[in-house]
């Protein structure tokens, strides 16, 4: 079990999805809900690991990721 | 020191006893001297002298350096004014100061390169596109081209604004003598009181300019403003600053006590108004002379009071531009003539005497 | 770890979903950190959608009028040359109304960084043709596509790589973690050469904007990747030593 942090920056989020489409892990999802400007902000799958390569930090244009190592 | 020199140069004397630190220009007929003079005259003094590729470049170049808070300055003639009113707006809209200087030349298109009148309202009306002022200079000798460059850094600083200086190809290009006095004589001169100290301080530029965070919070300067009501509260305020630079006034008026007719200009055409004044002096007729030293801001009250009792006569090299506003200023209490002479030609003494002779016929 | 610049508010982007300026503003802001560049950066905005750039980067940043940046920057670094000048521009800005300007700083080889995002279309105006837009792409200006008439895309790195004053001339691409690394690398050799006054550095970006061109975010990607890639040809164009 890795203790790499995915830290979300939930209203930050456009719902644009580049992060889930790049992570090679499938660790990222949609939710269900919505943030305060109306977009499913983007979430980890629960029980999933997160690697730490920091892909879906690299390409989201919103700086709405930041990817914390153990 | 006491010596011989072009208008244009004179100019360039001004802005270096001022303490400028950049120039950009683009070569344009009649105010080449500048550019080439303060190719020489920059470099002997260690500072920025450039050649831009266009007066685009010029006016936006001297907003890049007015950005950094350095004392810049930058010349051309009706053309190339024209290009550059975009650059104008940008730099009043971003609240900075520098020194523009538009020595006329005939118009519209390419018109010619004799000195000309053409572009008052360019100048007066805005300088650029939206709710734009600057203070407008008007000077008439080569003495005043050096005097008002000295006045001009100080003012457009004062009020972070561009400063313009609209003179012509004649005054730009004639030879007269001038006195290149110490700043602190030009000060006694141009200002009220003011000390060279005062003046000096005034081009500390720490507060606004951008010159890297370093020991402060990072600043940006800009003119667009998208929020509801933003720019409305932005424009009020600069409103408030055109208010301000009302103080700034300036005129002169010789034999006008007990005269008839007044005859009332700026610049070159302000000069054959005194031969004409002389003239009709001896031949008897009850001539004054009211000559606009500022154009922006504009002695509206004065002219007022001169035509309750008195005929105005304006004479302009242009088809009838700041005769606008001096009929805006007198607001029908009294005639306002006019002789205008277009395309770059000079107003003749002797139509003056004609026309003052026809008003006091009537 | 991948923790947001600190040369970079904490304020959510006005860019629209899947755009890559909200990209090149963090590798921006990540490379002034990097170089310990912060207090002495002065950047200038375009006009277009990255006017906005002084609400995101927290260093000194400017507003300059429609193609005009190199022409700003020009005499800011020429006045203060401990300083480090960069401007941000796009298509339009750049190689349309500013080519002149851009050409003559290239031309005076100015110690200077110019950052060019390529997107093929003006998109705060509303996607409409760029010089660089693609022949046959279709904008709200040519719903045909682009045909001949409308000219060939410029290409700025070919271009501005032929000037014997120009340093460094690279053209990169957002359209994979390992392009936009890539990126990342060249923004900021553009910005060490300035340091090391080597004179003018320009990396041309290609950029997505999914909204202009009618795409999911990731399909822009895949379209940099399968046509404009194509047309622009990635690579380093120059590197003087």
């Amino acid at each position: 079990m890795s203790s790499n942090r995915i830290n979300f920056k939930e209203d930050f989020c456009k719902s644009c999805g580049l992060c889930i489409k790049h992570c090679p892990f499938g660790v990222l999802e949609f939710s269900t809900s919505f943030n305060a400007f109306g977009n499913h902000y983007v979430k980890q799958v629960d029980g999933k690991d997160c690697k730490g390569c920091g892909r879906c930090y690299i390409v989201c244009p919103d700086c709405a990721i930041e990817v914390l190592h153990d | 020191m006491i010596k011989l020199l072009k208008g244009n140069y004179a100019l360039v004397e001004g802005a270096i006893k001022a303490g400028i630190d950049a120039y950009f220009g683009y070569p344009i007929t009649p105010q080449n001297e500048i550019t080439e003079y303060m190719s020489i005259r920059m470099r002997e003094e260690g500072k920025l002298f450039f050649q831009t590729e266009s007066e685009l470049a010029s006016i936006n170049m001297t907003f890049g350096a007015a950005v950094i808070g350095k004392m810049a300055m930058t010349s051309s003639s009706s053309p190339g004014i024209s290009l550059m009113q975009e650059g104008i707006s940008y730099l009043i809209g971003c609240e900075l100061p520098c020194v523009i200087v538009n020595v006329q030349r005939g118009g519209p298109g390419l018109g010619n390169i004799s000195g000309s009148q053409g572009d008052y309202f360019q100048a007066v009306k805005g300088g650029g596109h939206g709710d734009c002022k600057m203070i407008c200079l008007l000077p008439a000798s080569v003495q005043e081209m050096y005097e008002m460059a000295i006045k001009a850094f100080y003012l457009a600083f004062k009020y972070r604004n561009p400063v313009f200086i609209l003179t012509d190809g004649i005054i730009g290009q004639m030879l007269e003598k001038v006195d290149l006095l110490s700043l602190e004589d030009v000060l006694k001169n141009q200002f009220k009181n003011l000390s060279v100290d005062d003046y000096k301080k005034m081009f500390d530029a720490s507060s606004w300019a951008l010159t890297g965070c370093e020991g402060r919070d990072s600043r940006f300067i800009r003119s667009l403003y998208m929020n509801e009501g933003e720019l409305t509260k932005k424009n009020t305020l600069l409103l408030e600053k055109y208010k301000k630079m009302e103080q700034e006034l300036d005129w002169e008026e010789e034999l006008i006590s007990d005269a008839e007719v007044v005859l009332v200009a700026y610049g070159i055409s302000s000069r054959i108004n005194k031969d004409a004044c002389i003239l009709a002096r001896k031949s008897g007729l009850k001539v004054g002379c009211f000559r606009l030293k500022t154009a922006f801001p504009f002695p509206s009250n004065r002219l007022k009071e001169i035509a309750r009792t008195r005929k105005i006569l304006v004479v302009e090299m242009s088809m009838g531009q700041m005769l606008e506003d001096v009929k805006l200023a007198v607001d029908g209490v009294n005639t306002v003539d006019f002789y205008g002479i277009s395309g770059g030609d000079l107003p003749e003494v002797n139509v003056i005497l004609e026309k003052i002779k026809n008003m006091l016929s009537r | 770890m991948f923790v947001l610049p600190k040369s970079l508010k904490p304020v959510k982007n006005h860019y629209c979903p899947g755009c890559g300026h909200g990209i090149v503003h963090r590798l921006f802001a990540e490379i002034v950190d990097e170089l310990g560049i912060r207090e002495k950066m002065i950047a200038i905005a375009p006009v277009g959608c990255a006017v906005f750039g002084y609400f995101y980067w927290d260093f000194d940043t400017l507003e300059a009028a429609h193609g005009r940046p190199p022409a700003v920057a020009t005499a800011i670094k020429r006045l203060m040359p401990e300083k480090v000048v960069v401007t941000y521009q796009g298509d339009g800005d750049l190689i349309a109304i500013g080519g002149n300007e851009c050409l003559h700083a290239a031309n005076r080889g100015e110690n200077i960084t110019i950052f060019f995002l390529n997107n093929t279309c003006y998109g705060m105006t509303g996607g409409q043709m760029a010089p660089t837009t693609i022949p046959g792409q279709k904008t709200t200006t040519t719903a045909q596509g682009r045909t001949s008439l409308d000219g060939n895309p410029i290409k700025v790195c070919e271009l501005i790589s032929s000037i014997d004053y120009v340093t460094y001339v690279a053209r990169t691409s957002l359209h994979s973690p390992e392009n936009i690394l890539e990126t990342k690398r060249a923004m900021k050799k553009a910005i060490q050469n300035q340091i090391d006054n080597k004179g003018f550095s320009l990396v041309e970006i290609l950029s997505m904007c999914p909204t202009s061109w009618k795409m999911e975010p990731y399909d822009a990607m895949k379209y940099i990747e399968n046509v404009v890639s194509k047309e622009f040809k990635l690579g380093v164009y120059k590197d003087r030593k």
